[in-house]
């Protein structure tokens, strides 16, 4: 929880007017993502379900090894910093998927989108795998699994519109190969 | 002021399902990682070698 503070913090230290209102109001013309806005929902409150009844009634994951929840805090950490580094370069980070030509949207970069496509997702990746270890419990692992293959679909979902209707995006995807991870996805 | 907002906003969410998350487990008690490592790194701090006489 201290973590999803410090994160939520730094978002917002490091996002512009422009990008919060875009998140907060987005314009016009927004793809819609039934499948993924409602497996995700499903996907977190699970996990939060899982983690209360593990930790506090059913104490499924007792002696979860230390180490381990360590090791989870540190990808979270790398999972919440790349975030923030994407937030950092990228002025049109839109919570929907959308071309956002009334702000003349162009294709983001530098920073981590030099080395991957969607280093956002990526960073929800590595927190999704890592969220369960923080808390150590091992059933909260699974919903989370849930999420990252959500995430993948409403990559594949976001990179079709950006092909059809970004100017440059397929020259970029050219020179940058890898989605989440390179010279895996 | 969006920015504001959005703080404010995600602040007020993590509360309330810090808040569900107690109601579910039934207890405010749940153990949290910061907590073991502190006494992790107070349980090797301690045991430092003793003296041989």
């Amino acid at each position: 929880m201290a973590l999803r503070v410090l994160f939520t913090a730094a978002c917002v230290v490091t996002m512009s007017e422009e990008v919060a209102r875009e998140r907060l109001k987005p314009g016009p013309g927004a793809r819609p993502e039934p499948v993924y806005n409602a497996g995700a929902t499903v996907a977190w409150i699970a996990h939060v379900l899982i983690v209360s009844l593990d930790l506090g009634r059913f104490h499924w994951s007792a002696g979860f090894p230390l180490w381990l929840q360590a090791v989870g805090v540190i990808v979270m950490l790398a999972g919440l910093g790349l975030v923030v580094w994407a937030l950092r370069h990228n002025e049109y980070l839109s919570a929907r998927i959308r071309i956002q030509g009334e702000r003349g949207q162009r294709v983001a970069t530098t920073g981590p989108y030099a080395l991957i496509r969607h280093p956002n997702y990526a960073g929800g990746v590595l927190m999704g795998l890592s969220s369960g270890l923080v808390f150590g419990s091992w059933p909260a692992i699974v919903p989370m699994l849930l999420w990252i293959g959500l995430l993948a679909y409403r990559t594949r979902n976001e990179e079709r519109v950006l092909f059809a209707g970004l100017a440059g995006y397929s020259e970029y995807a050219g020179r940058v190969r890898y989605r989440f991870l390179p010279g895996v996805w | 002021m969006m920015r504001l907002v959005t703080f404010v906003a995600g602040t007020a969410f993590l509360v309330l399902a810090g808040a569900a998350m107690f109601l579910i487990a039934g207890t405010p008690n749940l153990p949290s990682v910061w907590l073991r490592l502190a006494r992790q790194s107070w349980r090797c701090a301690c045991s430092s070698p003793r003296r041989a006489w």
